[in-house]
């Protein structure tokens, strides 16, 4: 009971007080990437949106990075058949 | 001194089946990068055109534009004999401005998703588990050339469902309003629509290609 309605509540709300924090949203890529898209309009849909461009552009850069790693390490001339 | 006899050859005759499959010889150059990645991404492409699921993701894509479209004509035609009316469908983001557009794009990021799981399934997982990677590999394509191709493949067919249709109504915006200054007093629009599109089909076709290539099988890469 007290994990019922002590703790659900206290975690619930805690995942809800982070989410809502703008900072976070810069782990959603379509967000990251709808950044990138309102700054080729050249404005900010939303103006406290501004500051958080460059992480947006950096997570975007790093995620782009990652992606071409992974796809320059599992491509291989030569595959082994056993 | 003995005369070399000359003995006439009859041409080789070909086999009717080779002939048919239209085969060429190894160029002794090797081709350029983009004539090898513009191969990969043209045998990428031609497969997918003719199965119809494509076809109905695009449709379902189009679902939006569409709508839009109507609207936009709608307007053109009403806002004559009713101002009114028109201000009322400027609700409905049809006002040719920069957000119409953003969320416009933002509405199509949903068949973009349909898509790419599509893609990722159809062209790219397969493509592992069959050993179509191999394929190409063995020929005088690299893994660069084979990435670069199937990057365009994938911007191509990504480019069906943002970049032409954002385009085609900023096209429709200015030649249905009253002044067709609109198209040049507001040309950073499409600039902004292009580089919108460019980001979601560059980042959105990477991520897929490099998941496809992590997991190799349908179903993770579907739920992912």
């Amino acid at each position: 009971m007290i994990a019922v309605y002590g703790v659900i509540p206290l975690i619930a709300g805690w995942i809800e007080t982070i989410t809502n924090r703008r900072a976070w949203r810069l782990l959603n890529l379509w967000w990251d990437i709808g950044m990138m898209g309102a700054a080729s309009f050249g404005s900010f849909v939303d103006p406290t949106n501004g500051p958080y461009f460059k992480w947006a552009a950096c997570v975007v850069a790093l995620v782009c990075a990652l992606s071409l790693w992974t796809l320059r390490r599992n491509l291989r001339p030569i595959e082994v058949v056993h | 001194m003995a005369e070399i006899e000359t003995v006439p050859v009859a041409p080789v005759e070909t086999p009717a089946g080779v002939d048919r499959i239209g085969y060429r010889g190894v160029d002794a150059a090797p081709p350029s990068f983009f004539r090898s990645s513009w191969a990969v991404a043209r045998w990428t492409l031609r497969p997918l055109f003719r199965r119809w699921p494509f076809w109905l993701i695009v449709g379902l894509g189009m679902i939006g534009f569409l709508s839009n479209f109507a609207l936009i004509y709608i307007k053109a035609e009403i806002s004559v004999q009713n101002p009114q009316f028109a201000q009322f469908l400027d609700q409905f983001r049809v006002t040719g401005t920069g957000e119409a557009y953003r969320t416009f794009l933002l509405f199509q990021a949903r068949a973009v998703e349909l898509m790419l799981a599509y893609i990722g399934v159809v062209v790219l997982a397969n493509d592992f588990r069959a050993g179509g990677v191999a394929f190409f590999l063995t020929k005088s394509i690299n893994s660069t050339e084979y990435i670069a191709g199937r990057a365009i493949a994938m911007s191509i067919v990504l480019a069906f469902l943002t970049l032409l249709p954002g385009l085609a109504l900023f096209l429709a915006y200015g030649i249905f309003s009253n002044s067709p200054a609109y198209l040049w007093e507001n040309w950073h629009l499409a600039r902004g629509i292009a580089g919108y599109s460019l980001a979601i089909m560059v980042v959105d076709g990477l991520v897929v290609m490099a998941l496809s290539s992590y997991f190799r099988k349908t179903a993770p890469l579907l739920l992912t």
